[in-house]
C-alpha cells in the first residue's frame, strides 16, 4: 500500500512541477521575446531545480526504509568489519575511495544535468503536455531497455512484457496524434486557406523542443543504471542517498553558475519582482519537485527497479487528465484519443502488477 | 561481457556508423547557419543609410556596392499560356524592371537549350520522371549559362531587385532549415551553381515517393544539401566572389520592405505531398513515432540477445553433462530444461533395463544405479573411511552419483545447486541401508 501511495505521489509531483514550470516559462515568453533572456531563465530555473535537491538530504530522514532487515547481530558484525577495514592502510584507502566516489558523483551529475536542462529548454518552447509525453516516453523506453541489458531487471516474461509495452506505446502514439486533431477542433491551430499549410508560427519550435527533450531524456537510462549499481546497495540508507543527491545538486549548481551573468538587470527586475514568478516556482518545488524526488527515492529503494519505470506511463495519463481539467480551451475529445488513453492505462496497470515486487537487501 | 552482447553492440555501432555516414549532409541541415551569410539591412536598403546622417557604423563601400549579377529575370512554365492567378505577379516583375531582360522558359525551349548547350546532361534531363524535375534543373543551367535572377511564377515581385544584384550569388532561406530554389540569382559560372550542375546526375534517384524523389533529386532538399557541401569546401571563404548570400524570410515575403509577394503555388504537389505536409500538423506524433520505432527495434534485439544467451547456456549444459553448472548466467528456463533432460535420461535407462529383463518393473530406481555402477569399493588401510577406485577414465552420471563426492578427480562433475543434492541424498540413504559400514563413522 505504501509503495502504491508513493507511486501516485511521484506521478502527481511531476505533473504539478511541469505545470508550474511551464506557466513560469510562458510568463517569460509573453513578457520578453529576447532569446538570450529566455535561455537565461532556463538556466536559472534549472539552477533552482538543482538547489531543491539540497533539501532531499534533510527530508530523506523522514522516509522509512523497509528494504533492510536491521538485526542487531548483523550490525555488530558490520561495525567490526568496518572498523577493521578502517584500520588497514587508512590514509591510502581514504584518498583513493574519495577520488572514486567523486568521479561517480560527477558522472551522475553530468547525466542528470543533460536531462534536466533539456527538460527546461523544451518547456520554454513547447507546451507542457508535449514535454511530459515525449520526456516520459523516452525515459520509460531507455530505462526499461538498459535495466534489462545491464541485468538489473529480472529476465522473466520478457516477451510478454514487450507486447504489453508496445501496446502502451501504441496508446502514446494515438494520444500524440489525436492531440493535434483536438487542437484543431478547439481552434488552437488553423490551416492557411491560401497555401493549405498549417498556420503555426511555433511549429518548428515544437519540433525542436520535442527532439531536445526526448534526446536529452535518454541520459536518464545510464543515470538510473549507474545509480542503482553504485548507490542503491544495502549500505546506502535513505540518508546516504539523500547525501549523494545533495552532492549531485551542488556540482550541477556549480556547473551552471558561469551562465548566470547573461541575465540583464532590467529583465531580472521586471520578471522576478512580482509574485507571479516566485509563487509558481516555489510551488513547483514544494508541491512538485520534492514529493516527486522523495517518492522516486523511496520506490527505487523499496521496490524492484523496473517498477519505477511505470511511473512514466502514469505521468502521461495524469498529464492528459490535468490538461483536460485545467485547460479551459481543451474541450474536444475524439474517439481515438480515448482509445489511446485506455490502451496506455491498461498497459500501465498490467506492467505495474507484473513488475510489483518489494525489494529486500540482506 | 558476454560475446553475444559484444556482437550485438558491434552490429549496432556498424549500422549507426553507416546511417550517420549516409545521412551526414541531411544531419548538417539541423544546424541553421544562414545568418552568417545573410544580406544585411544596409545591403538591402542602402537608401535608408544614404539619407541618414549617422552612417558611422556602416562602411561607405558597403553602401555603394557594384551590381555583379546581370539584369536578367528568368521564369519557367510548360507553355507560354500562364495561369490567370500568376499573371499579375509575372506582370509586376516585368513592370518593376523595365531595364531587365525577361525570359520565360517553356518546356520546348528548355529541351532545346539543353540539347544545344549541355548535351552531356540530355539523357538525365529526359530521364526525369516528373516534369517539375526538368523545371527545377533548367533553372540551374540558365543561371550558370546566362547569369541573372530566377523567380518562380508564384513569387510576384514587390519591389526592385537591384540590391540583390550586388552579391555574386544568392538563394533564399526556407523554413525550417536550408535554402530553397524558388528565388535564386547568380553571376554566370558561379562555383556554387557549377557544383549544383555537376551533382544533378548523382542525385537523380527514385525514392518511390514522388514528393521525396522531387525534393531530393532537383528540389529544395537537393540544393540545400549541395549548399552545405559547398560551404564545407576549403575555398569557400578564400574568395569573396565564392560566397552565396542568403535572403532571410522577412526580406523574402510578408513585409512592406520584402522583395516578393506570394500567390498560391506548389502546383506540382500530388497526394503524397499533402500527406507529408499533413505530418507537420502532427509533429509530436512524428517525434514519438521515431522514439517508439527505435525502442521497438532495440527491444527486439534485446529479446534476440536473451534467446541467444539461453540457447548458449543450454548448449554448454549439454556439453558439460547434466551434472555441470552452467554458470551464473543460466536462466530459469535452462534449469528446467536440465531437470527435464535428467528425468528423460533416467527413464530411458529404466526402460532399457526393463526391456532387457535385468530388473523387474517394481525395482527401485536406486537399485538400477547400484547394479550398473562401475565403482569398486575398497576398504582403506586404516578402515576409517572408504576409498574408491575408479575403473573407467570418464565416469558416467550414475557412477558420479555413487562415488565419493569429496574425491578431487570427481569434483568437477559435482553439481553445485541446492536441488541437485537430492539424488546424492537418496543414494547415500540407500548405501547406508545396504552397507552400514561405509557410513557409520563411529566405528
Amino acid at each position: 500500500m505504501t509503495v502504491r501511495l508513493y507511486w501516485f505521489t511521484a506521478v502527481m509531483g511531476y505533473v504539478v512541477q511541469t505545470k508550474f514550470l511551464s506557466h513560469v516559462q510562458s510568463l517569460n515568453t509573453n513578457k520578453n521575446n529576447d532569446n538570450s533572456t529566455s535561455d537565461s531563465i532556463t538556466v536559472y530555473l534549472t539552477f533552482i531545480y538543482f538547489a531543491s535537491w539540497l533539501l532531499i538530504f534533510p527530508l530523506s530522514k523522514l522516509l522509512k526504509d523497509n528494504s533492510t532487515s536491521s538485526l542487531p547481530i548483523s550490525n555488530q558484525i558490520e561495525n567490526r568489519i568496518n572498523s577493521e577495514n578502517l584500520n588497514l592502510n587508512h590514509k591510502q584507502l581514504f584518498s583513493y575511495s574519495y577520488f572514486k566516489y567523486f568521479v561517480k558523483i560527477f558522472t551522475l551529475a553530468i547525466l542528470a544535468l543533460v536531462t534536466v536542462l533539456s527538460y527546461h529548454t523544451a518547456l520554454a518552447i513547447t507546451p507542457a503536455f508535449d514535454v511530459a509525453l515525449i520526456q516520459n516516453t523516452s525515459k520509460f523506453e531507455i530505462t526499461i531497455l538498459l535495466f534489462g541489458i545491464c541485468g538489473i531487471a529480472k529476465r522473466k516474461n520478457i516477451f510478454r512484457n514487450y507486447v504489453i509495452i508496445m501496446f502502451g506505446l501504441l496508446g502514446v502514439l494515438l494520444i500524440a496524434y489525436t492531440k493535434a486533431t483536438c487542437d484543431f477542433l478547439s481552434g488552437k491551430l488553423t490551416i492557411n486557406q491560401e497555401t493549405g499549410e498549417l498556420n503555426d508560427p511555433f511549429l518548428f519550435d515544437r519540433l525542436k523542443g520535442a527532439l531536445i527533450c526526448g534526446l536529452g531524456a535518454l541520459t536518464t537510462g545510464p543515470f538510473a543504471v549507474l545509480y542503482n549499481r553504485w548507490f542503491n546497495t544495502e549500505k546506502d540508507s535513505f540518508v546516504k542517498q539523500g547525501n549523494h543527491l545533495l552532492l549531485i545538486g551542488i556540482i550541477n549548481m556549480i556547473l551552471l553558475s558561469p551562465f548566470f551573468p547573461t541575465v540583464s538587470s532590467s529583465s531580472v527586475s521586471l520578471l522576478y519582482s512580482g509574485k507571479e514568478f516566485w509563487l509558481p516556482v516555489l510551488s513547483s518545488i514544494a508541491l512538485g519537485t520534492l514529493p516527486h524526488l522523495l517518492s522516486l527515492l523511496y520506490l527505487n529503494r523499496n521496490a524492484i527497479p523496473e517498477y519505477l519505470t511505470t511511473t512514466n506511463l502514469g505521468i502521461i495519463i495524469t498529464m492528459g487528465l490535468a490538461e483536460w481539467i485545467c485547460e479551459p480551451t481543451q474541450t474536444f475529445i475524439v474517439r481515438w484519443e480515448v482509445i489511446g488513453y485506455l490502451l496506455l492505462s491498461v498497459a500501465c496497470v498490467i506492467l505495474s502488477i507484473s513488475f510489483y515486487d518489494t525489494r529486500h537487501f540482506h | 561481457m558476454k560475446k553475444e552482447l559484444v556482437y550485438l553492440l558491434l552490429a549496432n555501432i556498424s549500422v549507426l556508423t553507416i546511417v550517420l555516414y549516409t545521412t551526414f549532409d541531411l544531419l548538417t541541415l539541423a544546424v541553421d547557419d544562414t545568418f552568417k551569410d545573410a544580406f544585411t539591412d544596409h545591403e538591402l536598403n542602402p537608401e535608408h543609410y544614404n539619407t541618414n546622417t549617422d552612417t558611422s557604423n556602416v562602411n561607405s563601400t558597403a553602401l555603394n556596392k557594384p551590381q555583379l549579377i546581370p539584369k536578367i529575370i528568368h521564369q519557367t512554365y510548360k507553355t507560354e499560356e500562364i495561369p490567370e492567378h500568376w499573371k499579375e505577379g509575372q506582370q509586376r516583375c516585368i513592370d518593376l524592371h523595365p531595364d531587365y531582360e525577361y525570359i520565360l522558359w517553356t518546356d520546348e525551349m528548355a529541351l532545346q537549350f539543353i540539347k544545344n548547350e549541355y548535351p552531356w546532361f540530355l539523357e538525365t534531363f529526359k530521364s526525369y520522371k516528373y516534369p517539375i524535375e526538368r523545371a527545377d534543373a533548367i533553372r540551374y543551367f540558365v543561371l550558370v549559362h546566362y547569369g541573372g535572377v530566377y523567380i518562380d511564377l508564384d513569387d510576384g515581385c514587390n519591389r526592385r531587385l537591384d540590391p540583390l544584384l550586388t552579391a555574386p550569388a544568392f538563394v533564399r532561406k526556407t523554413s525550417p532549415t536550408g535554402v530553397s530554389n524558388d528565388v535564386m540569382g547568380s553571376v554566370p559560372r558561379h562555383p556554387f551553381f557549377l557544383k549544383v550542375l555537376n551533382s544533378l546526375k548523382k542525385y537523380n534517384r527514385n525514392w518511390f515517393v514522388p514528393y521525396i524523389t522531387i525534393m531530393s533529386s532537383t528540389g529544395p532538399l537537393f540544393i540545400s544539401i549541395i549548399w552545405k557541401q559547398y560551404k564545407r569546401s576549403v575555398n569557400y571563404d578564400a574568395n569573396e566572389n565564392n560566397i552565396v548570400k542568403i535572403i532571410q524570410p522577412a526580406d523574402y515575403k510578408g513585409h512592406t520592405y520584402s522583395f516578393f509577394k506570394i500567390s498560391k503555388g506548389s502546383s506540382w504537389h500530388l497526394d503524397d505531398a499533402v500527406f507529408v505536409k499533413s505530418l507537420a500538423s502532427h509533429i509530436l506524433a512524428c517525434v514519438a513515432a521515431g522514439f517508439i520505432f527505435a525502442f521497438g527495434v532495440l527491444y527486439c534485439e534485446y529479446l534476440f540477445y536473451c534467446w541467444l544467451c539461453s540457447r548458449s547456456n543450454s548448449q554448454k549444459d549439454l556439453e558439460n553433462g547434466p551434472g555441470s553448472n552452467s554458470g551464473s548466467g543460466s536462466s530459469p528456463s535452462s534449469r528446467f530444461f536440465l531437470v527435464r533432460w535428467f528425468r528423460k535420461f533416467c527413464n530411458l535407462i529404466s526402460d532399457h533395463f526393463q526391456q532387457s529383463g535385468l530388473i523387474s518393473k517394481d525395482d527401485d530406481y536406486h537399485k538400477i544405479i547400484n547394479k550398473n555402477t562401475n565403482v569398486e569399493l575398497e576398504e582403506s588401510p586404516k578402515k576409517q573411511s572408504p576409498q574408491k577406485k575408479i575403473t573407467s577414465t570418464k565416469p558416467t552420471t550414475n557412477n558420479v552419483a555413487n562415488s565419493n563426492i569429496n574425491d578431487p578427480n570427481l569434483k568437477k562433475y559435482k553439481r553445485l545447486r541446492k536441488d541437485s543434492n537430492l539424488p546424492y541424498l537418496n543414494l547415500l540413504a540407500d548405501l547406508e541401508k545396504n552397507h552400514p559400514e561405509l557410513t557409520d563413522l563411529s566405528k
